[in-house]
């Protein structure tokens, strides 16, 4: 079966696009998102995204939304294991989706997900060679991002306020910061769930699109192009896109240091 | 069941957190843990450290709470089976695929899920307790409204983080590190890049450095809605802090537990824990989202303790000399005091040193120098002198 695109929609009209599904960013559910859609509003059988980690209230509120899940999910993307036991005790059948955007690194890992799961999203902060030797080891297909700005860092804070705040600057719930000794730059995003700390650059991971995966998932949420057809179709046809990072797809990282004095 | 759990990076921290108070001590081994630039132990040092724990009747918590990557995973069954061989009370674990296999293997040991979990739902909690979950370390992020809640239904232990040190993100939920300086946060190496400073496109620049977390207006409450594990913070942390620690909390947690708790002593017992610190301390998300006031700007703005005086290597009751080994400089005149696990704490003024010759000197000015001070008080080996902090907690 070929794999299925996923399109997480930025702020454009939305236009139906053949050889993707819309991946809708579920209001009040999600964090660090340009837009996000209620269930009310969105096209019957759709896919939804919920990439908060809930609290309690939230889970009680996520409950209130099983009546329309019928009509109006086809799949869920989610990142809180809460809504797994969720739909599991309500009887709901709809496709699940998971995506701990830094916990799926490895096949076995994976592969315990994926016995409560439809499928996972692996994470993005691996290499391509680890993704190829996962993809080889996993019993049932699984999901690449493979498409727009990698989220670093989930914090619950109000870190853009508290830093307007502190310093009684004008309040902005989008900032570039810039690391002072790598001058790494990070796009931070705050609303009233917390705070993400994105990749300005844009990845593109194109490169993936050969592999024999559940679902691609392409996120415009802060990209806003004026045709999403158009966008697709250079997107598929590999014309250049600016301003983009290969993220850690050749990047290998390291956690023990060596010893001092030596390599 | 209420359990005081503290943190121990090698076998030394661990028999001084017992013996301080601690009734649990969580360890990290020489793999799959989040300090992996700690010493950690070995499985000898852990075979060492459970026949010490099993002997207090107290219990020892492995982490392998790594997230794992396909080069990982090599050796870590023999290690589940190793550990619990030895008698390890429970691994503290974060990716499932962990969970699943020592559910898989049987293994006597516990399985308790990692705040890296980042349960923060009930419901979330039930999906692990499903998978054979005895305990979960909630999300740093859990509030008084979730614990209690997360508690009422599913009956899990649950354990809470109540002092040390805080991420700025979910624990877990954050590679900074990863992409500034290429250390894997999530496989032990973070660089804690969130206590870094950023440049914006205003002035001062930006920074997110967490205060750190302290618990001890709301441990009663805490226990009053369920948490049955009392953790802190700080493998990587000193003797001293860890005596200081656990031994206040031991104290506040008695003392709450026998009706006897006053807010006199409440107020010391703060005084003892900020002046441990080296940096301030504040509830964080307990009762409400923190705010500009639970972070630092501008940079760390941290300082070290040099409180740590010397540490009780024995007690002649001859002679009455107590021996010590120097940790920080001290002298003749100086205020000091005493405290320990078994006793009260006590001021003495220094009056006479004596080097390891019978010699009289006049200070105490070389690390782990052996000397010798009069003492009519009974001490015991673990005890430790420090600079007088405040009014004794006798005088209360």
């Amino acid at each position: 079966m070929k794999s299925k695109i996923l399109l997480i929609p930025g702020e454009n009209t939305l236009e139906k696009v053949s050889c993707c599904d819309f991946l809708f960013p579920l209001d009040g559910f999600c964090v660090g998102m340009d837009r996000t859609f209620s269930l009310e509003n969105i096209p019957d059988h759709s896919y939804i995204y919920v990439n908060r980690l809930l609290d309690s209230r939230g889970i009680e509120e996520f409950v209130k939304l099983l009546p329309l899940f019928s009509k109006k999910v086809k799949g869920i993307v989610f990142e809180d294991l809460g809504i797994l036991n969720v739909l599991k005790e309500n009887s709901i059948t709809v496709e699940t989706i998971f995506y701990g955007t830094h916990g799926v690194c490895s096949s076995y890992t994976a592969n315990s997900l994926l016995n409560d799961v439809d499928t996972v999203i692996l994470s993005n902060d691996i290499t391509k060679e680890e993704i190829d030797e996962i993809l080889e080891r996993v019993t049932k297909k699984v999901g690449l991002m493979i498409f727009g700005h990698l989220p670093y860092m989930y914090s619950r804070r109000t870190l853009l306020t508290n830093y307007s705040e502190h310093f009684k600057l004008e309040k902005k719930k989008k900032r570039i910061v810039k690391e002072q000794f790598s001058k790494q730059e990070f796009l931070v995003v705050e609303d009233e769930f917390g705070t993400m700390f994105y990749d300005p650059l844009v990845f593109d991971g194109r490169v993936l699109l050969n592999k024999d995966v559940s679902y691609f998932l392409v996120d415009l949420r802060f990209e806003h192009v004026s045709s999403i057809k158009q966008f697709m179709q250079d997107f598929l046809t590999g014309n250049t896109i600016p301003n983009t990072t290969d993220g850690f797809l050749y990047r290998k990282t390291i956690y023990r240091l060596p010893p001092k004095g030596g390599v | 069941m209420i359990e005081l759990l503290a943190p121990a990076g090698d076998l030394e921290k661990l028999k001084f957190a017992l013996h301080y108070g601690a009734d649990a001590v969580y360890i990290g081994g020489q793999n799959y843990s989040l300090r992996a630039n700690a010493k950690n132990f070995s499985l000898e040092d852990i075979q060492e450290g459970v026949n010490y724990a099993h002997s207090l009747g107290k219990k020892v918590y492995v982490t392998v709470n790594i997230i794992f990557h396909e080069e990982d995973v090599l050796g870590l069954e023999e290690y589940l089976k190793e550990l619990d061989k030895i008698g390890v009370d429970a691994i503290i674990a974060s990716d499932l695929y962990v969970v699943q296999l020592a559910t898989k293997l049987h293994l006597s040991l516990e399985v308790h899920l990692s705040t890296q979990g980042s349960v923060l739902n009930e419901s979330a909690a039930l999906f692990y307790k499903k998978m054979g979950v005895k305990r979960i370390v909630l999300a740093r992020e859990a509030s008084a409204n979730d614990i209690k809640k997360i508690k009422e239904k599913t009956g899990l232990d649950l354990e809470c983080f109540v002092h040390g040190a805080m991420c700025t993100s979910f624990s877990g939920r954050c590679v900074l590190s990863n992409v500034v300086t290429n250390r894997d946060a999530n496989r032990g190496g973070c660089a804690q890049v969130c206590r870094f400073t950023f440049d914006t496109d205003e002035n001062p620049c930006f920074s997110m450095t967490s205060k750190d977390l302290n618990m001890i207006e709301f441990i009663e409450e805490m226990m009053h809605i369920g948490v049955n594990s009392f953790k802190v913070e700080g493998r990587m942390r000193g003797i001293y802090y860890i005596a200081t620690v656990i031994l206040t909390y031991r104290k506040i947690i008695d003392k709450i537990l026998q009706n006897s708790l006053t807010s006199e002593e409440k107020d010391y017992y703060l005084k003892v824990l900020n002046r441990v610190a080296n940096r301030e301390s504040t509830p964080q998300f307990f009762h409400g989202l923190p705010t500009e006031q639970e972070q630092y700007f501008l940079g760390r703005e941290e300082v070290s303790n040099q409180d740590f005086l010397g540490l009780v290597l024995d007690y002649d009751e001859k002679q009455k000399k107590v021996k010590l080994e120097q940790r920080n400089y001290f002298k003749v005149g100086d205020v000091v005091e005493f405290f320990g696990p078994n006793m009260e704490t006590f001021s003495y003024t220094i009056h006479k040193i004596e080097n390891d010759l019978g010699e009289s000197i006049s200070v105490a000015n070389h690390p782990n120098m052996i000397v010798y001070l009069p003492m009519d008080h009974f001490l015991e080996k673990f005890d430790m002198m420090r600079v007088k902090l405040f009014d004794k907690e006798s005088d209360l």
